[in-house]
Formats: C-alpha cells, structure tokens, sequence
C-alpha cells in the first residue's frame, strides 16, 4: 500500500551546488546552482548574484562567465597547464561561499592504435601510453561515425556515464577493449579519457546511488561524493584524447 | 587480590561445612505425560530456602533434620502444590504437576516465579502457552514474534520475525533448539518464524547476566528445549489455517521410549493455481512453498539416565518461471527463484551421576544455506541458448559439549564444562552457466571460493552459584575461549557477575556485568522484501566482536496481589561491529569480504525499561515499556561519525490483554507502539543540469525517523471439548484492527516531485482450527 504523505523537510537549508570539470581539452565548464528542498524540487535553483571564480596553485584566478541555464564558461584557455592545480571559489547573494579541493591537470592520454576484431561479436582494441598514477581511472566513448558526425542519439545528456569508468584495464596494462555493436556506419569516433581520483569517487559514488535507490528495503541510500566546502558537488579535472577509425569491412 | 581469594576460599569452606543438612530429593514431572518440567522452583516457606530444579526436572534441597519444612513447588502453567514434612533422614520425593486446564492461564510473557527471587537479572522463561494465547500475526503463533513483546526487546521492521535485543543486531541472537545452533530462525524471507510453537516445551531468553554456560553471541541467549513426547499415551494436535497447516504426533514406543514428530507446510502454491497464467502463448507461474519437520526421541534409559535425539529440518522454495511461445518453433524462457535450507540434529545424553553431581553431553549439526538463481533459455528450431547464474551462501556447524552440574548444598552450585565447535563457512559462489549448441560454446564457471574458510572454537567454563546470606545471592563465572581460523588464532577470557540481593518478602535489587564475544559475523541482504543471511567468520581483518554490559534492577512480586514490577536499566558498549559499506548486491558476497565490509566498528546502547504485571480472577493485564538509545559508529561510514543504529527506538510499549469470558471464550487483545524507525533522508535536492543527472543530497545516516509505529491485535478464541473428550479451538485473528498504516519506508519521488511512504500491511484477518486428540 501507497499513500502520498505530508513530510516536509523540516530546519531545510539551502545551500549551493556546484558541477565542474577542468580540461585542456575543454576548458572550463561549471554549473553553480542551489539546492532545491526534496519535499518541492520543482523550486527555481538559480542562485542570485552568482560569481565564480576558478584560481590555480599560484593564487591567480580567471573569472568565469555566466551562459544560460546556470552554466558558467571561461575563454581563458591558457589559463589551463599539465601539471598544474586549480579550485574553485563561487558565492552568491544569502548563500555561504563554497569552495573545492584543488585538481591537478593530468597529462592527456596518448592512443597507439586501435584494432578492431569480430568472432562472435565486435570489438574494438585501444592501445595507449598508461603511465598513470593507481588512482587515476580511465573512461571510453566510443561513437558511430557517419560523414563526420555523430548520431546525437548517441550522445548522453550527462557529461559521463558513470556506468562506464574503466576499474582497470582489461585487456595488459595498455589496452582496453570495448564491445560494439555499430553496424551501419563507415568509422568510429574513440574517446579515452583520464579522471581525476575526485572525479572517479563523484562517478562512482553516482552508481551506487543508482543501484541503492532501486532497493528500498536496503536501508541505507549511497550519498554523492563532493569535494566542495560549505556546499555540494563536485569540481574535478580530467583530460582526453580522441582517434577516428574508419571500418574496413561492413557487417551484415 | 590476595585478599579477595582468601575470603572467597574462606567462604567456600563455610559453605562446605554447612553442607552437614539432609536432603529432600527428586524429580518434578507432568501429571498427564511424565515430561520433566526443568527449571521449576521448589521453596521452603518456612526456613526461605529455595531451589530450582535442572533440566531433567531433578531438585535437591537441603534442610535441618528433625526440623519442620513446608515446600511450595511451583512451574508457570501447573498449579502449585505444597507439601509439609519433618524429615529425618534423606528423603526422596518425585512432585507430579498438574497442568492448569480449567483455570485462567497465565497469558502473557513474564518472568517465570515470583519476579523478586529470579536469580538471574535479564533471564526471561517465556510461558509456552502465552505464545498460543496472544494476538498473531496471520493466525501462526510465532514464538520470535512473542519475545518482541520483552522490554529491550525490539522487532525490527513490520512482519518481520527478527528481534533485536538491548540495541544488539539480530546476528547477536544465539538460538538454541535442542542443543542446536540455529543460523536461520525464519520462513518466507522473515515473515514468519521457523519454531513451530507445538513443540515448545521451555523457552529462556536472557538479554543480559549470561550465566558462563553460554556464550558465542554478543547480545543474546534463546535457548530452546523441545517436547520429549509424552509417555502416557499416543495423542497429536492438528492445526488448520489459512496459509498453513501443521500435525503433530507424540507418544510412547514400549516403556522407556517417547517420541513426537511435528511437521508445518504452506499451501499458498495452491492458492495461487486459480491465478495461474497459462495459454497457447505461453505461462507465468508463481510459486512458494515451505515447510518445517521437528522430531524427537527420547529413551529413559534409567531413572537417572536420559538420551535425546532431536532432528529438524526447514525449507522455503520460490519459483517464478516465464515462458513465451513466439511460434512453433520458437519459444524463450526464463526463471527466478530462491531456495533456503536450515538442518539440525543433536543427540542428548543427561545423566545423574550422584545425589549432587550431573552430567550432560551433547553432539550437535547445524546448517544453512540460501541459494538463489536466475535462467533463461532460447530455443528455435534445433538452436539452444541457455544461460543460468546460481549463487549460494552457507555455513556448518558441527558442536560438541560436555557438562558437569554439581550441587554441593543450598548455598552452593557449580557449573564447569568443555565446548567446541568446527565451522564451515561459504558466505558466497556464484556459478555462471552458459551454452550455445550452435556455436558449441560452452562456459560452465564458478566464483567466489576467496572466502571459504574453516575454523574452530573451544571453550572452556565454570559457573559458580553461591548464596552468602539467605538473601544475598551471587553468580560469579568465568568462560575461556580460544578460535583458529586460517593463520589466525584469538584467545579471549570473559568474566560473568550476577547479583541478587532480596531487601524484604516482596524485593530484590539485582546487578550483573558480563563480557561476551562473536566469532561468527553476519550481513543480511535484503532482496524485495526477502531477507537472507550472509555468516562470515572473524578474521585477521575482521576481528571478533565483543560486548560488555551493565545491567541493575529494582523487582516487585506480590502474589496475593498477583502483581508484578520491575524497572532495569542497561549500558552495553560493542567493538568490532560490521556493516557493508556500500549498497548490497549479491555480487557483494563473492567479493573478498573484507573489501565490502565497514569493519570493527563500535556501538553503544543504554536504556531503561519497566515491566508490570497484574492478573485479575479473569483479566490478565501485562505493560512493557522500554527507553533506550541505541548508537553505532564506523570510520568508513558517515565520515567517522556516530549515528542512530537502524532499529534504534526511543520508545517502545506493549500492552498485552487477555479476558477469559467463560470456560469456552476468550479474547486477546496486544497494543504496540514504538517511535518511528531511523531513516536516512534527503536534506536537498540537485536538479538536472547540463552536467550532471539530478540526486538527492544526503549528509547523515539515519538522520530522520519515519513517524511512530502503533498497531491493535485481536483475538478471539473459543474452545470446546468434543464428544469424544478432545479439545477443539477456533480462534479468528485480527491483525492491525484499525487499519493502520504503518510505513516501512519513505521515498521521494523524483517524477511528482512528491513524498511516499509504503505500508505492507491494513488489516489481516484470518481464522484457525486446531483439534487437540
């Protein structure tokens, strides 16, 4: 039996969220919002006011500019170095002032070569440079290529399916290798990413949330991971290199 | 130290020097069948010495020769029967109780004598009858279900037959049946408790002042004995309900054997029939099953000497098999379903050696297993595909005990004896099956052989029982145990007090500390509703847990009043406590357990709880309320910081009525209420964004509670005597009777934007038949 019931958060206090990514590749991406009390989610999360700032290891900061839907970018492109750590600092009108642990900049992967073999089903081979830290996980998107573009059907809405972060490598120390199942296209788009150990505890820590949820009798939800002081979320760096594969042969 | 050893050896020599008194001797049996009633009190009013008989019913007092006695035998459910005698020498007397069959019986779960001059702080005997006379659950009395009525008692969630007892985990629970250690007290996934309540001859439960006789649990001690069978004449009971029914048999074999067989089955398989799918395009069936066998045989070899042989069996078995029939030549499959075994036997031998010394060893096998499985095949034409995943869990125990009891007077007992059990753990292996007659792939693999493990536990005690003054009793004890597992071994040394001091006639104050420790873990996954347990054993990594309590209380007895009261109050600190620490998945148990497992964490409880008693000429009234805080603390779950334990309730009550009409009606009324269970809830909410998927934000485990628990369980009962002198009972049940709809879990709703809570249970009638022949 089901019943709606009055349960309403009581003392809520709101307080802001923040997702963040760093990358050579990608510059800056960061989402600054509030939280939403979970008795009425449909309430607005813009914060009013809102600043962030992303500052490196040096104390030098870039101040990142508001887009759309609570979306903040910077062109600051060379703001991003190897090697280097950054963090974020945002604040907003009646909101405490958040701020991250600081995100080191890893060096971007380097694809060898990628083979592709069929028996009984595809896949594909991705050999690359693993000169990584233990800590350090790997993450793959591998895309149907078709005149240059992918089918956006394939593109997630989130930045990273946490389904897919690779817990070690499968195939050596070098090699990963991926199943696939794209028959009628002429190339495929290969991504390998490299994730920072915030970023792989925020993904992971996304995955058990999913699968805890899904049993209600087992008691105890699994809380996101967040780096962020005096708020919620995460800001991590990661880095990616991407090889397109023309197929040779085309499957029945 | 020296001291304290020279006044105790000074006390024990006067006490040796007292024993100069004769002895009343003998033993306490049934009327009707010759059972030995075990644990009976048999007191002398006149001088206020009493004593309590052992398991085989055998009591030995010692008095003043020459000297007038008057002794008062008494056992919860017979009437009292008092005998004055002047003896002059050993005296042998054999007491035959009569079973109370036309007097009000006493209804509800309550200390055994009169409550002031139980020995032993924290023992409950639960009265056998009572189980039968409360309330129940879908009309099956069900013993776990009663003992949750104990203040410090708590029953988990709704339905459930797990208890928790003074802030301690179910795993904590030694259950005893016969000797056998029971590592599954369930049926249908811990709705239901697997004891079938016909067999019960004497129930203890002890939730502190564990005498050094028991141990191997951290929080409790249930221990069980069965019917011998009755020795008078070949008689059995039938029971009819609803969703099962049961038969038992009991009797003579010649003159020195007894036996009983008690068997349980479901029949929800037949039920289900009518709504069965089955066409031309295929089936859906859904299946259930368990069923439970105790049997007993018991061969009085002599007066004095007495071997048992108890067998127990249990299953529960849950099928679900699709088929779909695409076309003629086309079909798919696929199943589901669980299977869980809990097997025991033990074999008794209980022996007078003297006047003063008894003897009792016992070999004893206990196991349980679960299983679960998935299927799925695909056939077309001549291809086949099947593909099939069994995972199982389980554990063996294999026991041996030896005892001595040796009674050297009124004031003096002693306990001593040896233990040892082997265990077999598979807390998991996962076989993973697959075939394809078309490409000829064959894949047939098994996982999870990482955590098999033997191991042993020896143990060795004393149990002394003294009384230094008439009314100041001790019960001081010590047990040693050492484990080997693997490259591991631990040796731990738990000290045991108990005291009772009685202030007046009507007043006791009483005290204990004891130390217990665990070798065996255990984690319970939870599958839609359907428990299973997972026991792992203590290891480098996983360290045994331990338990210290502190219990005092303050006990009332009147019985010309008929009243009872008692306030107790408890401290228990635990270590090395373990919890998963991420969500369960069936997976988790082939893992290396110690890589999933919370470990040596530490918990604390505290509380208070009252209990009162008042029989009226028709009305028996009986409140338990408890206080109590319960907290638990791991550095790998809630960032190191303390939290609600799970079934932490600050308040607990039962009100447990029963009104006897007349000879032939009766009604039965419980009222439970409790505070709402611990629940981790959101404290915000992240919305979808364009980089992330929305969540609910969590910060502390069990940070909320759902709102109370409050239920009102009816019975009524009516029970007449046929022409052929048997007894028959009708008893319709009403479970929850003002409907209430008590959540099991809250849950948010990310689609509405709106708040749920889910309720298992409305209101549940059902009505019983049992015919007594």
């Amino acid at each position: 039996m089901t019943k709606e019931i009055d349960y309403s958060t009581e003392n809520y206090i709101p307080k802001l969220i923040t997702h963040g990514y760093i990358s050579p590749q990608d510059g800056i991406e960061v989402i600054l919002k509030t939280t939403t009390n979970p008795s009425s989610i449909s309430e607005d999360d813009r914060a009013s006011n809102p600043e962030v700032r992303i500052y490196n290891d040096k104390g030098e900061y870039v101040e990142l500019d508001y887009t759309t839907n609570n979306l903040f970018t910077s062109d600051s492109t060379n703001f991003i170095k190897n090697d280097r750590q950054y963090s974020i600092q945002a604040k907003a009108d009646n909101f405490t002032s958040i701020s991250s642990t600081k995100q080191l900049i890893l060096a971007t992967p380097q694809i060898d070569s990628v083979s592709i073999t069929e028996t009984n089903t595809t896949r594909a081979y991705i050999h690359f440079n693993n000169n990584y830290e233990d800590d350090v996980k790997f993450f793959i998107n591998v895309y149907p290529y078709n005149n240059g573009t992918i089918d956006p059907i394939y593109i997630d809405s989130e930045k990273f399916n946490p389904f897919s972060i690779l817990d070690n490598i499968n195939v050596g120390s070098n090699t990963v290798e991926v199943s696939t199942s794209f028959y009628e296209y002429d190339s495929l788009l290969v991504e390998l990413y490299v994730l920072s150990p915030d970023l792989v505890k925020f993904l992971t820590s996304q995955d058990n949330y999913d699968y805890s949820k899904e049993d209600p009798f087992y008691p105890q939800p699994y809380p996101i991971y967040s780096n962020i002081t005096g708020g919620y979320g995460i800001f991590a760096s990661y880095s990616y290199s991407s090889i397109i594969v023309n197929i040779s042969r085309k499957w029945d | 130290m020296r001291k304290i050893l020279f006044t105790f050896l000074i006390l024990y020599s006067s006490l040796a020097c007292k024993a100069q008194k004769i002895s009343i001797f003998g033993y306490i049996n049934d009327s009707t069948n010759g059972e030995a009633l075990m644990y009976s009190s048999c007191y002398d009013s006149i001088n206020s010495v009493g004593i309590t008989s052992n398991a085989m019913g055998y009591f030995n007092l010692k008095v003043k020769k020459g000297e007038k006695v008057a002794l008062k035998i008494t056992h919860i459910g017979y009437s009292t029967q008092s005998i004055n005698l002047i003896p002059f020498k050993d005296t042998t007397i054999n007491i035959h109780l009569s079973p109370k069959q036309e007097q009000l019986e006493e209804v509800v779960v309550s200390e055994y004598a009169s409550i002031q001059k139980q020995d032993i702080l924290g023992k409950i005997t639960v009265p056998i009858k009572t189980i039968q006379s409360i309330p129940s659950f879908v009309g099956i009395p069900d013993l776990m279900k009663a003992i949750t009525f104990i203040p410090g008692v708590s029953g988990g969630r709704e339905g459930y037959s797990n208890i928790y007892v003074r802030g301690g985990d179910r795993g904590q629970n030694l259950v005893l049946l016969d000797g056998i250690k029971l590592y599954n007290t369930n049926h249908v996934g811990g709705f239901l408790s697997l004891l079938n309540s016909d067999v019960l001859k004497h129930v203890d439960v002890y939730k502190g002042g564990f005498p050094a006789r028991y141990g191997g649990r951290a929080s409790s001690i249930i221990d069980i004995y069965s019917k011998d069978g009755g020795n008078d004449k070949m008689h059995g009971k039938v029971n009819l309900g609803i969703l099962n029914s049961s038969l038992i048999l009991e009797g003579p074999i010649g003159k020195q054997l007894t036996f009983f067989i008690a068997g349980r089955t479901s029949y929800y398989n037949l039920l289900n029939l009518a709504s069965t799918d089955i066409d031309d395009s295929g089936s859906e069936i859904y299946k259930y099953n368990f069923h439970d066998i105790n049997s007993k045989m018991t061969w009085q070899i002599h007066k004095n000497h007495k071997l048992s042989l108890s067998l127990f069996t249990s299953k529960d078995k849950q099928t679900y098999d699709y088929t779909f029939v695409n076309s003629s030549t086309r079909t798919s499959s696929e199943g589901n379903g669980m299977n869980i075994e809990t097997k025991g036997a033990s074999m008794l031998y209980r022996g007078k050696i003297s006047q003063r010394l008894f003897m009792e060893n016992l070999v004893a096998y206990s196991s349980y297993n679960n299983s679960l499985y998935t299927s799925n095949t695909e056939r077309r034409n001549n291809l086949q595909i099947v593909r099939t995943v069994n995972s199982s869990s389980d554990i063996e125990d294999y026991s041996a005990k030896s005892r001595f009891d040796f009674y050297q007077s009124n004031n003096y007992s002693l306990r001593t004896g040896i233990e040892a059990s082997h265990y077999r753990f598979t807390p998991g292996l996962q076989n993973n099956f697959y075939e394809n007659n078309y490409t000829n792939v064959l894949n047939d693999t098994t996982i999870g052989f990482i955590n098999k493990l033997k191991s042993t536990e020896i143990s060795l005690y004393q149990e002394n029982e003294i009384d230094i003054t008439p009314n100041l009793q001790i019960n001081i004890g010590v047990r040693g145990i050492g484990y080997f597992c693997k490259d591991t071994s631990f040796f731990r040394f738990e000290p045991r007090l108990s005291l009772r001091w009685l202030a007046a006639k009507n007043l006791s104050f009483k005290g204990n500390f004891t130390k217990m420790n665990q070798f065996n873990h255990v984690l319970v996954n939870n599958v839609e509703g359907f428990e299973r347990e997972i026991w792992f054993s203590a290891t480098k990594e996983l360290l045994p847990q331990q338990a210290q309590q502190v219990s005092v209380g303050v006990f009332y007895g009147n019985e010309n009043l008929h009243l009872d009261f008692s306030v107790e109050a408890f401290y228990k600190k635990m270590q090395n406590l373990q919890e998963y620490k991420s969500p369960v998945m069936d997976e988790n148990s082939l893992d290396n357990i110690s890589n999933i497992v919370a470990k040596n964490g530490i918990g604390k409880a505290r509380g208070f709880e009252l209990y009162a008693k008042k029989d009226f000429t028709r009305l028996n009234l009986n409140l338990n309320y408890t206080l109590s805080w319960s907290d638990r603390q791991f550095d790998e779950l809630n960032n190191g910081e303390w939290y609600p334990f799970l079934y932490d309730r600050r308040h607990d009550l039962s009100l447990i009525s029963l009104f006897n009409i007349n000879k032939k009606y009766s009604i039965g009324a419980n009222f439970i209420f409790t505070t709402g269970a611990a629940v981790t809830l959101p404290v915000g909410f992240s919305k979808h964004d364009d980089l992330v998927y929305q969540y609910y934000i969590y910060e502390s485990m069990n940070n909320k509670r759902l709102p109370p628990y409050h239920r009102l369980d009816l019975s009524v009962t009516r029970k007449t005597t046929t022409s052929r002198g048997n007894t028959s009972k009708w008893t319709l049940n009403i479970f929850n009777a003002y409907a209430r709809q008590n959540p099991v879990y809250i849950y948010y709703d990310t689609n509405t934007g709106k708040v749920y809570q889910k309720s298992l249970f409305s209101i549940v009638p059902t009505i019983n038949y049992s015919l007594e022949f």
